[in-house]
């Protein structure tokens, strides 16, 4: 069997080399766990490949700072402390800094403000997947199969990337990315915030090509999507990715036994950081749906494994005693609405919570 | 050679050793799949064993099978280009696969014919299949048409198997070859064959999926498209003049205006393929340093750092070169600037026009109310990740000061 390549898409944040690695680790150490699964070896049914796009957001920030603090030496040695330049290089350098604004906010912000920031890290990601099923698909023994596992604002950048890269050219000389021999595999998106980040953007969730079918094409160009959201993460609240099956997926597709879309909503806490990707991967009502996915195989781990593995991670989520931090993030919660404001206001808030905790 | 008595010792230690490694290695790890055909008492239980020999044992890595070595071999000596552009020997190469690929599924069909058993029709219907597939009996618009239909896939858990029209499949191999001849007497001979033979089947499929990935087209040609557009988009980011939010807000927006434009032409999204940075940018409230020469000021004054404020302006250039190798071209741009520097024997402040080259350099003209004319001269970009300082220092090391 060829490996399966996943892709791994980062959320929010300063990310860099490796930043997967304890992501991949979490899956490991569950798969492992299962007997049928883990008859093929872990290392040989995956292959990871990480896609970091941190940098196309932090070059910009960089800029901003390098330029903006020539103009704020000079006004300095000229004595000037006020006026328009002033005030112009006071708003260049609001982007720079270390604080959590810099790292998380002004990556949504960019994300979903600036189309010429934006459409590059696309563009990066989509060549990246490319470049790794050109590679796979020469070496490879057997058909290439590919998933991703997208987290946070990595499933909106998963979301335009799929939606856009297997969208047709108006060039002639540029055919359309075949959904007969690449069509994704499995979309595990963690912590989905492709549908606040799409209200007044140009692509909307629900009606792309982003989503599943018994038989991909160009409206549906996977086979599975698995939407897991933790009810105490505050990222997953703000307009939460819920589609209407009866609309959004053929008939077909909503009568299939092994259900190519699943909502996962968890409920268990058993760490603090609630929205970390390895948080969701880590319980068994992520993590197996996502294995019988990618094996394409419902019984791959029974159902006498699954009940097994959801007890004895119910009773490590108890003895991490977080019922505390459970009902401040409850608080969190209600506290706000469904935009885009209420996003950021809350991951400020979460941030927060997190430092003092 | 002479062995002593020593060596003999030592080389049966390792023997020993080599061994214990070996069986202790085979205790820890866990059980490979033995891609045996699956044997059980009931269908479901056949049907669980095909699924697990999926994991590799048809057309994969632990398949040792003839059909899947030779096929293999001749993928690998095709040498079919990753771009996809298939010559007459790599279509050839491809024709003479599918064929053995169709035999194959004859041959099976056969078996199954010569026994009597169930599903014959749906075997050969699969062997048909393929032989429409080949280059001969393809045109772009067939495979255009084929591009929605699911492709050589395999879904045991929902019974589906080949390419699908309308959401009914090429075959239900459970359905149609599995149950007939299985449900009665799983253990029987009969059961036996109908099992060897969708294990075939499973085979050519998996192969069929690879033939065809290996022969697309389209991945190599979007590859390219993606890997020139981002090294465009590299130099838009990094080589065009620094952008301030203010102003990557407003080309964002033309940028965004202007695919808004093509989607009203084309009736339809703009692909990522298509989705190319602009070949220009407007300047607006653009701060920036330099240094002004202004020849009536005194002694001493008249070289002098300048905070130079670009009102509005605009910078233009071209993309060039093919496929990868694309690098920008003949960038110019113009500014309505004004000048502050700190200087004894004339104004402060000029107001003027500034020209930007190959977008790392600035000069301009700016004249004060005293009619007093400055030279302005700055360098950014290439410079952009140094201090205020060094790109001072450097303008003045042009004019040897």
């Amino acid at each position: 069997m060829s490996k399966h390549l996943v892709f791994m898409i980062h959320g929010m944040g300063a990310y860099k080399k490796d930043w997967s690695k304890d992501a991949q680790a979490t899956l490991k150490k569950s798969y492992d766990a299962y007997s049928t699964l883990a008859k093929v070896k872990f290392s040989d049914a995956y292959s990871f490949h990480e896609i970091t796009y941190d940098h196309l957001f932090e070059r910009i920030r960089d800029a901003w700072e390098n330029e903006s603090d020539g103009i704020k030496e000079r006004l300095i040695a000229m004595g000037v402390s006020s006026g328009l330049v002033q005030t112009l290089t006071r708003l260049a350098q609001s982007g720079t800094g270390d604080g959590f604004f810099r790292t998380h906010i002004l990556d949504v912000i960019f994300y979903r403000f600036f189309p010429t920031v934006r459409d590059p890290v696309r563009m990066h990601v989509a060549k990246s997947i490319a470049e790794a099923l050109n590679k796979a698909r020469n070496a490879s023994t057997g058909p290439v199969k590919w998933s991703i596992i997208g987290h946070s604002l990595g499933t909106a950048v998963t979301h335009d990337t799929l939606h856009l890269m297997f969208a047709s050219s108006a060039s002639p000389d540029i055919p359309p990315l075949s959904v007969r021999d690449f069509s994704l595999h499995t979309y595990l998106a963690c912590a989905n915030v492709s549908r606040v980040l799409s209200k007044g953007n140009e692509l909307s969730v629900y009606s792309s090509r982003v989503r599943p079918a018994m038989t991909p094409s160009r409206d549906a160009v996977m086979r599975y999507f698995l939407n897991a959201w933790n009810m105490f993460d505050p990222f997953t609240r703000p307009s939460r990715f819920e589609p209407v099956y009866a609309t959004w997926l053929d008939t077909a597709t909503q009568a299939a036994r092994h259900a190519p879309f699943q909502d996962i909503k968890t409920t268990e806490i058993r760490q603090k950081n609630v929205h970390a990707l390895e948080h969701y991967l880590e319980n068994p009502a992520v993590h197996i749906p996502f294995f019988r996915a990618t094996c394409d195989n419902l019984s791959i781990i029974n159902k006498a494994e699954e009940v097994k593995a959801l007890q004895a991670y119910r009773k490590a989520v108890i003895d991490a005693h977080l019922e505390g931090e459970a009902d401040e993030l409850r608080l969190l919660i209600e506290e706000h609405g469904g935009e885009l404001k209420d996003l950021l206001s809350m991951g400020y808030s979460f941030h927060k919570m997190l430092e003092t905790m | 050679m002479k062995t002593l008595p020593g060596d003999k010792y030592l080389h049966w230690l390792k023997l020993c050793g080599s061994a214990a490694i070996i069986s202790l290695s085979l205790l820890i790890a866990p059980a490979a799949i033995a891609c045996e055909t699956p044997t059980a008492n009931n269908v479901e239980g056949i049907v669980d064993g095909l699924k697990l020999n999926l994991r590799g044992c048809y057309g994969g890595d632990n398949d040792s099978s003839e059909l899947t070595l030779s096929v293999r071999q001749q993928l690998n000596s095709a040498e079919i280009p990753a771009n996809g552009e298939l010559k007459e020997s790599h279509l050839q190469a491809v024709e003479d696969i599918i064929q053995r690929l169709v035999n194959a599924v004859t041959s099976e069909a056969i078996r199954l014919e010569n026994a009597n058993l169930t599903g014959v029709p749906a075997v050969r219907s699969v062997a048909e299949r393929l032989r429409q597939e080949a280059p001969s009996q393809t045109t772009d618009a067939l495979r255009t048409a084929r591009d929605s239909d699911g492709g050589w896939a395999t879904l045991l858990d929902e019974d589906i198997y080949g390419p699908s029209v309308s959401n009914v499949p090429l075959m239900r191999p459970l359905e149609t070859l599995l149950e007939p001849n299985c449900q009665a007497q799983p253990t029987s001979d009969a059961c036996q064959q109908a099992t060897e033979s969708l294990e075939q089947l499973l085979r050519v499929a998996n192969l069929m999926q690879e033939v065809n990935q290996r022969a697309d087209r389209t991945l190599g040609v979007n590859l390219i498209t993606f890997q020139r557009n981002e090294i465009m988009w590299d130099l838009y980011t990094n080589d065009a003049r620094v952008q301030y939010p203010w102003e990557m807000l407003l080309n964002g927006h033309l940028y965004q205006r202007d695919l808004r434009q093509l989607e009203r032409e084309t009736g339809q999204d703009v692909a990522l393929a298509d989705r190319k940075p602009p070949d220009s940018q407007v300047i607006l409230l653009h701060p920036g340093i330099g240094m002004e020469y202004v020849d009536e000021a005194s002694d001493g004054s008249r070289f002098e750092p300048a905070v130079v404020m670009e009102w509005i302006g605009f910078n233009r250039w071209e993309y060039r070169g093919a496929g990868t190798d694309v690098r920008m071209a003949r960038p110019l741009g113009v500014s309505l600037i004004t000048t502050f520097s700190d200087r004894d024997g004339s104004k402060n402040v000029g107001h003027g026009l500034a020209l930007h080259w190959k977008n790392n350099m600035t000069t301009g003209l700016s004249w004060r109310s005293g009619g007093e004319v400055g030279v302005f001269i700055s360098i950014g970009l290439a410079e952009r990740f140094s201090t205020e300082q060094g790109r001072l220092d450097k303008i003045k090391s042009w004019f040897g000061r």
